[in-house]
């Protein structure tokens, strides 16, 4: 029985090791102002595949869990009006040269309403549950796989030449007869490199 | 068997910890016994579509909120109520109806049906399928029996119990029913309500969640064309009209920072009854749904309508060397014409775009449009050259007086619309004429623009009502005397028509108003493809009257016509009125192209002809006439094959003149008349002013039924087009006689001659 008592309690002093630090986000809520111009819309298709492998005590590996599921991504990407300065504007009666700032993501948005689970690929296994907050760490996972992934989509291309026809048709409805548009160099979105595992 | 039950305490106790270590492994509160490791495989990120879009996103909320699996059931259920209350409440408008229509029809029921309740229910079941088919219906009914608004025992009874009412009874009962309140019919909401807080299985299945995201609001310039942008130069105003700010975005996503690794939807709280994806799902939308609410309740709106003006003030000025004062966002264009009168001039351009704006909105937002209507009114619009004119319902005509042009497109329209306009007020006035042939009623935007106001109403009011009613005595009125309810009906017609006429008269006025204007300021005038410039130094007009509508002035033919008095005097020999053949066919040429426009100047050019002109021919001299130009078809005593040609389409042209003539005459139908006789006809022969004054007398005095004032136009035409051809036919006449007395040999086919006796024989024949 002694022994008994000893392993519960070094079960509990593990467990209470095993505790993370409350780490608190404080969110403040308030409208701010921006001056975003977005010239393009991308969408994107992302099929969310992961496994959940279950190990006992950390190194007997029981199983494996199969989640599927079928998302979709918005992102709306531009450049920030409030960077650019009149040092960027050089005008010459009828010529005008703008260096535009770097095209970017204004807005990211991995909607869960467009997240659909498939059933037919999706299935637990013996003491290996997927449960919702499993689910849940699979869509951040996947968000990251996107927002990482979006440079090599073309995104970059389309929304300078986007933005490109935008400024010279409000330029040439202002009555510029010459105009030259470049951009400045800049990333389209920050990479994100996520070490360890995502906690709940 | 000692020795077992010896350890027997052992035994237990490594049951025990076995037990323990599976329950720990399966629930492995402290992830010890099992660790969970996702992985998510690789596969490819697809781009399913990129477009363009012009979107400025200008006020950004971030913000957090905490909602619960029990609070997104019960909004579920709150917003499921809300969508209740309408339905309840077209049901009960539709029951009101029923009710009355039910009541209306007792009459063509058979006595048989009155008497028994069930049938009565049967027939009203069958009238109102939609009514009675309602889900909630019965439940309706449930009600209104508890408000003892239905006679207790049944339906069946209360239909039978209806029947028998008197109708200011059925009218008290109606109203009642529409008085019910429509929380009496959510019976089924609060009982819903009150389970599903009182399950404890329901209270057991918990999610609490803290969701963070990002509401965006701005403008979307997807719609966004020329005609939104406008700019006043002298204000450095931009106004951007039509768009309103909205929330573009609003997400919640699994990161919320992703680089601080600040998650979207933080879980606080899930029991294990609530883990499922769907309750997930409703918490979620839940959560997006109040985040949106507070950005709302933070004026992000209003906050990004303050912001776009701001920023785009700033870029635009970055962009224009003169600078930007402000830019303005406007919702819709009636608030930017309300509040850009204040600095900027009315322009034609604007006053289309008022004309467009008030047909579109008069019917849903008439008080509005008619605010800016009596603004409108009370103000002038100014035209590039300075002039200022009063603004009417033909203010965005102005363009026609502006570009100092009447073109092609504005004849037609100028013509079209004063038929319109005269056709409708010879029928207005005609109060033998049935409203419903008129071909034009006034228009909607004679209603903006020319409505009679409330004082005129009300004349018009009393007028009709001394016409109508003044012989009938109270007792009549009361009783509704079938004479007084016809009379009725004949008042609102004539009141209908004062109104038409009223509108037609200011339509006229206005109209007039424009041509006025037109006539002052109009330099250059394109008709049948030729430009006429004016010349004020001219006496002569032209008498464009298409539509019985003359609008003007002294013209200058120029371009390809050259001027008309100068082809005269080229066209007379200095000391002489002797000219060759070849320029007595060029001034019949220019006879026929000018005598549409400039009608004075080829008169007085056709009189010139007439007396003095004679034309040299071989050995001899002629006077001028109309067929003077067939002598360039003989040559010396033979007359050419063409000669022959020409006389014989000449007789077919005055027969089929003829016969259109007779149907015009039937049918008075101006496009028949008008096609008789050529311009150079009309040129030749048209009638003296004294004629026209008899033809115009003879008109007046036939008489005319439907349409009386078209038609006497019509019937002068066609007087003035068969005297054309009288005259035509009598010189016609008058030429083949010379031609008989001539000695002549005819060249009927090639080189073939033949005598002057066949010739004519060939022509009379033929």
């Amino acid at each position: 029985m002694r022994y008994l008592l000893i392993i519960i309690g070094i079960g509990l002093l593990i467990a209470s090791c095993n505790e993370k630090e409350d780490e608190r986000y404080l969110v403040v809520s308030k409208v701010k102002s921006a001056a975003k111009l977005a010239t393009t819309e991308t969408i994107i298709d992302k099929v969310v595949l992961g496994t959940q492998e279950k190990k006992l005590l950390g190194f007997i590996k029981l199983n494996k869990a199969y989640f599927a599921a079928n998302t979709q991504a918005t992102i709306l990407s531009g450049i920030d009006l409030n960077k650019l300065t009149a040092k960027d504007i050089v005008i010459d009666k009828k010529k005008i040269e703008i260096s535009l700032p770097h095209v970017e993501v204004l807005n990211f948005s991995y909607p869960f309403s467009t997240y659909q689970i498939d059933s037919s690929v999706t299935r637990n296994a013996f003491l290996n549950k997927l449960d919702v907050m499993d689910h849940e760490k699979f869509y951040m996972l996947a968000e990251l796989d996107i927002r990482n992934n979006l440079k090599y989509t073309g995104v970059k291309q389309s929304t300078e030449n986007n933005t490109r026809l935008l400024l010279e048709g409000i330029l040439k409805n202002l009555g510029y007869r010459e105009i030259y548009i470049t951009f400045k160099e800049g990333e389209l979105i920050t990479p994100i490199e996520l070490e360890g595992t995502i906690e709940n | 068997m000692f020795k077992f039950w010896s350890n027997i305490g052992l035994v237990f106790q490594i049951l025990i910890v076995v037990g323990a270590v599976i329950l720990l492994a399966y629930f492995d509160p402290f992830g010890i016994f099992g660790s969970k490791k996702q992985k998510l495989e690789n596969t490819p990120v697809d781009v399913r579509s990129i477009r363009e879009i012009g979107v400025l996103i200008s006020a950004e909320y971030y913000g957090e909120v905490l909602t619960s699996l029990q609070e997104a059931l019960v909004e579920e259920i709150k917003e499921s109520a809300v969508n209740d209350s309408k339905e309840f409440e077209d049901l009960k408008a539709t029951y009101q109806q029923s009710i009355s229509d039910f009541y209306e029809r007792r009459r063509s029921i058979r006595l048989g049906l009155l008497r028994r309740g069930d049938k009565l229910y049967d027939l009203f079941y069958h009238d109102n399928p939609i009514l009675t088919e309602h889900p909630y219906y019965q439940v309706f009914i449930k009600v209104l029996m508890e408000q003892s608004f239905i006679d207790k025992n049944s339906e069946k009874q209360f239909l039978k119990s209806l029947i028998k009412m008197k109708p200011t009874e059925v009218d008290q009962l109606i109203e009642d029913i529409g008085n019910v309140p429509v929380n009496r019919f959510l019976v089924r909401t609060e009982e819903e309500l009150k389970i599903f807080t009182a399950d404890k299985k329901q209270r057991k299945s918990q999610i609490v969640v803290l969701g963070r995201g990002s509401v965006k609001a701005g403008i979307d310039f997807g719609q966004f064309t020329q005609q939104n942008f406008k700019y006043n130069p002298n204000t450095k105003t931009i106004h951007l009209v039509g768009i309103k700010p909205q929330i573009l975005t609003s997400d919640i996503n699994p990161w919320f920072i992703p680089e601080k690794q600040i998650k979207g939807f933080e879980i606080v709280v899930m029991t294990k009854k609530a883990s499922k994806p769907q309750y997930m799902l409703k918490v979620k939308q839940r959560a997006l749904k109040k985040l949106r609410q507070k950005a709302i309740q933070a004026n992000i709106v209003e906050q990004a309508k303050k912001n776009a003006e701001r920023n785009l003030q700033s870029f635009f000025s970055l962009l224009m060397p003169d600078g930007v004062d402000k830019v303005v966002i406007h919702d819709d264009f009636l608030s930017y014409f309300d509040q850009s009168f204040v600095t900027d001039s009315i322009t034609v351009d604007v006053m289309r775009s008022i004309d467009s704006l008030f047909v579109n909105r008069h019917k849903s937002d008439s008080i509005d449009v008619v605010g800016l209507r009596d603004d409108l009114k009370k103000r002038k619009i100014y035209l590039r050259n300075g002039n200022a004119y009063p603004i009417n319902r033909y203010s965005a005509r102005l363009a026609m007086v502006e570009d100092e042009i009447i073109s092609e497109g504005d004849f037609n329209w100028l013509a079209s619309e004063k038929e319109k306009i005269d056709e409708s007020i010879t029928f207005l006035n005609d109060s033998t004429m049935e409203l419903s042939e008129i071909r034009y009623l006034p228009g909607r935007l004679d209603s903006i623009w020319n409505f009679p106001d409330k004082a005129t109403l009300e004349a018009y009011n009393e007028e009709v009502d001394k016409l109508y009613f003044a012989k009938f005595k109270w007792y009549e009125v009361i009783s509704g005397d079938e004479d007084y309810l016809a009379n009725e009906k004949k008042k609102n017609l004539a009141l209908k028509r004062m109104i038409f006429l009223k509108m037609m008269t200011e339509r006229l006025i206005n109209f007039e108003n424009l041509s006025a204007s037109l006539k002052e300021n109009t330099i250059n005038v394109v008709k049948g493809g030729v430009t006429y410039t004016l010349d004020t130094t001219k006496s002569q007009t032209v008498s464009l009257d298409e539509g019985g509508h003359e609008i003007r002035y002294q013209p200058d033919l120029i371009e390809e016509l050259g001027d008309l008095e100068g082809t005269i005097k080229e066209l007379i020999e200095p000391d002489s009125s002797i000219i060759d053949i070849e320029k007595l066919n060029y001034a019949n040429e220019k006879i026929e192209l000018h005598w549409q426009h400039d009608r004075e100047n080829v008169e007085e050019l056709i009189e010139k002809m007439k007396l003095d002109w004679q034309l040299q021919l071989a050995d001899s001299i002629v006077k001028v006439g109309r067929f003077s130009n067939w002598y360039a078809l003989m040559s010396g005593d033979t007359l050419k094959k063409e000669l022959l040609h020409a006389i014989l389409e000449e007789r077919k042209a005055m027969k089929r003149a003829e016969t259109l003539l007779d149907k015009g005459l039937g049918k008075l139908n101006l496009s028949n008349i008008k096609a008789v006789n050529s311009n150079l006809d009309k040129a030749w022969y048209y009638p003296t002013e004294e004629k026209l004054d008899e033809f115009k007398k003879k008109a007046d005095e036939r008489t005319y039924g439907f349409n009386k004032e078209k038609k006497k136009i019509n019937y002068g035409e066609v007087l003035i087009q068969q005297h054309i051809l009288d005259k035509k036919k009598e010189t016609f006449r008058k030429w083949i006689f010379n031609l008989i007395e001539m000695d002549f040999v005819v060249e009927k086919a090639d080189g073939v001659v033949v005598s002057k006796e066949e010739g004519l024989e060939f022509i009379v024949v033929r």
